[in-house]
């Protein structure tokens, strides 16, 4: 017997500044699709409607609204910058429609009708500026795409910076897919700070990476750069040059789990030996788990129902035990911290002892935890060590 | 010795009076997740607390009580306007709010008028 079908949009550029990351999270996406409907698990199947916006950043709305309208989905997983995001939030605030969105992102943010499977801020940037600020430098020179996340990243960075009485020496912004990025790496050569977070987003971020290692080596300068969203295709794309920068993560495909263990083997099989997931590829594949179970618990696609179906409801993916906090909609996840190698993968140093709450709006923080005030900076208590 | 981040709002005591129950349930999600603790004000009894700030209905205005008025006049308000005529936007502005917020109400907006 045919199973019932459910309509469900995916939203990502396959084209455009980050079409890489678009590309990935579809993979991701449709082999989670299709792994659902071959399940006896699931009493329906999933009916994947793919757009591509191709990173222009109107047509989310466009491709979103023909979504709703035109083919009538109630669930629709995708987006990958916040801009793109926040163009489509009003439509399906007033249509009452549920994105599933799976990339981390800056927070301060919390609608109704959005699932955020991706990292909170409390879980990428915060982690990563404490492990700086404790083990690294009190100076950050900061290099990102000009859009909310990295003004955001940027801003939360430096109220914990200042509060350990360090300071930001520098914010450079580059428009979303500018390859002029020589005229930063030459400022960082010429003023040498102890450490470098790079936002930028896509082809910018690899084009930065590859002149900032050229530039640093040339000068015969061992510079770290930090970042939270580097993920292992892009390591690829960046080559070489993008070994031993420092990440803050919820998924790594280095992560020895058996749950991720079989899903790297299963990714491998379909999509070839020598290539990896992303992070928020992972999480795509995440977001249409968490989406699916909630569907069969709902017994509807009412989005309501489903809503509440999907709180609290632990679910052992590859990146770990993940569940929705209901009071936020914000995904219950595990922090990880990780360096590069010149593998094109990440190796873990560092992992919270169990998954973390989500704090949007990081009302939990506490700027005065910060590094110690004495002059010295020791390894921070709070980071174990992972082998 | 702990320290809240300058931009956080977990603490704060915000009093509230709004009559449409859609638009409390948005206000009240949106103000624990902020970590704001929140006193209900039907319009009935005087306002014997000290908020922080207070978000007022227009359909509670007027105000009768002197007594009323004085305790909200203690913190800054922020209005919650529909469609409304002068006359009534009058009695909002006599209580010289600090923020309006327009109904029906968006989690986004009780955020952004907070801050």
């Amino acid at each position: 017997m045919t199973k019932p079908s459910i309509p469900v949009g995916i939203i990502c550029s396959q084209h455009g500044p980050y079409q890489a990351m678009g590309r990935e999270i579809l993979k991701s996406a449709m082999m989670a699709v299709d792994e659902i409907n071959g399940q006896d698990e699931f009493d329906f199947a999933i009916s994947a409607h793919v757009r591509d916006p191709r990173g222009i950043i109107s047509e989310y709305h466009t491709v979103c609204d023909d979504l709703i309208r035109n083919v009538g989905v109630e669930h629709i997983i995708g987006c990958y910058t916040s801009a793109s995001r926040k163009q489509v939030l009003p439509i399906v605030e007033r249509t009452d429609r549920l994105l599933w969105y799976p990339a981390r992102y800056e927070g301060f943010e919390c609608s109704d009708n959005v699932i955020y499977v991706g990292a909170s801020p409390n879980h990428n940037v915060l982690p990563l500026v404490r492990y700086v600020l404790d083990n690294l430098s009190r100076e950050i020179f900061c290099v990102g795409s000009n859009y909310v996340w990295t003004w955001e990243t940027n801003r939360v960075t430096r109220e914990l910076v200042t509060a350990a009485r360090g300071r930001i020496l520098a914010e450079r912004l580059l428009e979303l897919g500018e390859s002029a990025v020589t005229h930063i790496v030459d400022e960082i050569v010429r003023r040498r700070p102890p450490v470098v977070f790079n936002t930028l987003v896509g082809s910018s971020s690899y084009d930065f990476i590859r002149a900032f290692h050229a530039a640093t080596a040339a000068a015969s300068l061992d510079i770290p750069m930090l970042s939270c969203s580097l993920c292992e295709p892009e390591l690829k794309i960046a080559g070489p040059a993008s070994a031993g920068c420092i990440t803050s993560s919820a998924y790594f495909e280095s992560i020895r789990l058996p749950e991720n263990r079989a899903f790297v083997a299963r990714w491998k099989a379909r999509y070839g030996e020598h290539s990896s997931p992303s992070v928020d590829g992972q999480s795509a594949y995440v977001a249409v788990y968490l989406l699916a179970r909630a569907l069969q618990r709902a017994g509807t696609s009412d989005i309501g129902e489903v809503r509440r179906a999907a709180a609290g409801h632990r679910y052992n993916s590859p990146q770990g035990p993940v569940w929705i906090d209901g009071s936020n909609n914000h995904c219950v996840l595990t922090p990880r911290l990780a360096v590069s190698n010149a593998e094109g993968q990440f190796d873990i140093f560092w992992e919270a002892e169990a998954p973390v709450k989500p704090d949007p709006y990081l009302t939990q923080l506490d700027i005065a935890a910060g590094p110690a005030r004495d002059g010295t900076l020791p390894n921070a208590p709070h980071l174990r060590v992972v082998k | 010795m702990s320290k809240p981040s300058s931009f956080s709002l977990r603490g704060r005591k915000a009093l509230i009076a709004i009559k449409d129950e859609r638009d409390a349930t948005i206000v009240r999600r949106q103000f624990e997740r902020l970590g704001i603790d929140i006193v209900t004000w039907d319009g009935g009894a005087n306002i014997d607390c000290r908020p922080d700030v207070a978000l007022i209905d227009d359909e509670f205005l007027p105000l009768t009580s002197p007594a009323q008025r004085a305790a909200l006049g203690r913190s800054p308000v922020i209005a919650l306007l529909g469609t409304e005529t002068p006359s009534r936007l009058k009695l909002v502005l006599d209580l010289d709010p600090a923020s309006f917020l327009v109904k029906p109400l968006r989690s986004a907006s009780a955020w952004v008028c907070m801050t």
